[in-house]
């Protein structure tokens, strides 16, 4: 991601967006791109109008009644036009994270990357966001990075996966999920044995229901008599694809 | 297609930017005002006009302002890691050396408006300590001094702090500034960016410092596009004449440190004796001309010499004023040489107490525990102690020398004068 932004140079290898070389062309690649990082400051002594106003010099905003219109806009769609006026330094987390988004849709980008943008928020501004992206992904490309699977679950048309520099998936989330079709099962079993029955299952999730505990694991065959198949969700794939070691450690 | 103008942002516009940046938060607001108490505290200097406030501010900006500069400009060039906002800054479309200048004169202009706040403070103080303005028009010239100066601080603590990514390489800047005030007795006038016949050197070098800056500073973000004309430059036209001013600096320059000049050497070799001829020079005054007693023939001189920073020299160019205006007639005719390693500062006394008689500056001054040591006209006239004056005959000998208080309190020196003009009507 990092290199995509030309904020790395790349080691090896060519990537280009739209066209543009991003080593060669790392303005014109600038220029249609919105980023949104995942730890990201903001300066606290200005108000959400003038952060923004600076950042619309940044991307060459060079006519004030545009650049103002797009600020507007970009206000708007993230819901900030209530505190255009208030200082960085009294924002709430959410607000913050939504100045971020703004700053990232100035240029109105071709492709917009975010990362990790829900990381840190309660859960309502979590929604909030989502519904942004959403709304964002509808005439721009969209590259969401994020270790929680419910952002891929509302968000994402394509999926990638990667591990380790390498790419395990790329699909559509019922493509993801069709990875370990009629290979989910669930299994109640009690307390005491629970232990027993986790030896040598690729679990994705355990959840307790008074003295008994349901989990769920990923196996070709049924692992014992009682269990149900069931349903896969992109957690269940998530931990398939990554491989039970790998994701459990 | 991507819906971004074509072209970039003026110049102009992300400076006002970057400093508003600085000026809206509460550190600098504090600065001002503390700036302005400094300047009030500092203002009210001795003096019929505004000469010795204007200077003694200067001289503060030069010092504390400018250890401001370099903690402030440090900071300014660590701040998007320091507010962690270099992914959202690095990630737009704004070349490096665009950044680097925007952010640097941006900080600049922050802390030209903590000298603005410190000589509004001080000309506020000094109106209302003498309750009147004259002599006003010396604060100009002297913020003028110190703003070249807080460039060279500002740009020398920048780079600093850019190029190694850390404010605290900017802290070698305000080291310098510290030896620099603590050095006298060792470090050649040549090295002290605040001497008005060094700033331009030191301005160049500062142009100097920024270009590199804005040429080498995260190059590789450029991709292929190459650099700006003008980054690709401006090392080059502040480092050649700023190198050339230094050499000319030293080799015209008389100073025990580095070199001596031969005119200075042969002025110090001369001697003041009572019924003697006084010692020669021929020094530039506050309009840049060259004066010497060879000037004034049949004339009754008052060679005073003083320092420029002292309220004694004030006090005594203030008074020779008064007997020019009184005795002038008469043919009495006073010429001050300010013995000062700033050779900027008869000028500014000049301007500020509104002298109309010589100041003159002896460029060959220098750092010396004793009087007799500090000029070449010091030895020449073997001052003992500042303030002193050595009143002539109108055939150019000595007939009175009065030093220290005596100089401009006391009958002493009219005494002296009325007497020449007794024994020697026109």
């Amino acid at each position: 991601m990092s290199m995509l932004t030309t904020l790395l140079e790349p080691t090896g290898g060519t990537a280009t967006v739209d066209g543009y070389d991003i080593r060669k062309q790392k303005d014109d690649v600038r220029a249609i791109l919105g980023y949104l990082p995942q730890d990201f400051g903001l300066y606290p002594s200005l108000t959400v109008f003038e952060t923004l106003d600076y950042i619309g010099l940044l991307y060459n905003l060079k006519d004030n009644a545009d650049r103002e219109a797009r600020i507007s806009n970009a206000m708007r769609r993230v819901n900030l036009t209530d505190v255009r006026a208030r200082l960085i330094a009294h924002l709430s987390g959410g607000m913050r994270q939504r100045v971020g988004l703004a700053q990232a849709i100035l240029n109105d980008p071709k492709l917009l990357i975010v990362d990790e943008p829900t990381a840190g928020l309660d859960p309502e501004e979590r929604i909030r966001v989502r519904s942004m992206l959403t709304e964002l992904g509808r005439d721009r490309v969209v590259i969401l990075s994020t270790h929680l699977i419910e952002d891929v679950a509302a968000v994402a048309d394509i999926v990638a996966i990667l591990h380790k520099g390498r790419i395990r998936f790329v699909g559509t989330p019922a493509g993801m999920r069709d990875t370990v079709r009629d290979r989910v099962w669930e299994i109640r079993t009690n307390a005491d044995s629970l232990a027993e029955m986790r030896h040598g299952l690729t679990e994705t999730s355990l959840q307790r229901e008074g003295d008994s505990v349901l989990i769920r694991v990923i196996s070709d065959a049924p692992p014992t008599p009682e269990a149900r198949q069931v349903e896969p969700t992109l957690d269940d794939a998530y931990i398939g694809l990554m491989g039970a070691g790998d994701a459990n450690g | 297609m991507p819906t971004v103008e074509t072209g970039r942002t003026p110049l102009a516009a992300l400076i006002r930017a970057e400093a508003r940046i600085g000026l809206r938060g509460a550190p600098l607001r504090a600065a001002l005002a503390l700036s302005a108490l400094l300047g009030w505290s500092v203002g009210g200097a001795a003096g019929d006009g505004a000469g010795l406030s204007a200077l003694t501010t200067g001289d503060t900006a030069c010092i504390y302002i400018a250890l401001a500069a370099v903690y402030w400009l440090a900071l300014a060039a660590a701040r998007d890691a320091s507010t962690s906002t270099t992914a959202i800054v690095l990630s737009k479309p704004q070349p490096m050396e665009r950044l680097v200048l925007a952010r640097f004169v941006g900080g600049y202009l922050q802390v030209l408006a903590l000298l603005v706040a410190l000589f509004i403070g001080a000309a506020a103080s000094r109106g209302w300590h003498s309750g009147s303005f004259a002599g006003f028009v010396a604060y100009p010239g002297q913020f003028g001094r110190a703003a070249v100066v807080l460039f060279v601080a500002s740009s020398a603590a920048y780079t600093l702090a850019l190029m190694a990514g850390t404010p605290l390489a900017g802290a070698l800047a305000g080291m310098y500034w510290l030896v620099t005030l603590g050095g006298h007795d060792f470090l050649a006038k040549v090295y002290y960016p605040y001497y008005t016949q060094n700033l331009a050197a030191f301005t160049l070098l500062g142009v100097f410092l920024i270009g590199l800056t804005a040429l080498v500073h995260r190059r590789s973000r450029r991709g292929g596009t190459p650099p700006t004309l003008w980054s690709r430059w401006l090392w080059a036209i502040g480092l050649l004449p700023a190198l050339v001013l230094f050499w000319r600096i030293v080799e015209s320059g008389h100073d025990p440190m580095l070199r001596e000049s031969p005119f200075m050497a042969e002025v110090s070799r001369q001697d003041a004796y009572l019924e003697k001829r006084a010692p020669g020079f021929m020094l530039p005054d506050q309009r840049g001309r060259l004066v010497s007693l060879s000037d004034m023939p049949g004339r009754i001189c008052l060679v005073a010499l003083l320092s420029p920073h002292s309220e004694e020299g004030i006090l005594l160019l203030d008074r020779l004023r008064d007997l020019q205006r009184r005795y002038g007639t008469s043919g009495v005719q006073p010429v001050a040489i300010c013995i000062a390693n700033d050779q900027g500062a008869a000028r500014s006394l000049a301007h500020g107490e509104g002298l109309a008689f010589p100041v003159l500056v002896d460029w060959g001054s220098h750092h010396a525990p004793k009087a007799i040591e500090a000029s070449p006209t010091a030895a020449a006239y073997r001052v003992t102690d500042f303030p002193y004056v050595a009143v002539t005959d109108r055939r150019r000998r000595i007939r009175a020398i009065i030093e220290g208080i005596s100089a401009y309190d006391g009958p002493q020196l009219e005494q002296a004068i009325r007497q020449r003009i007794e024994e020697e009507p026109r």
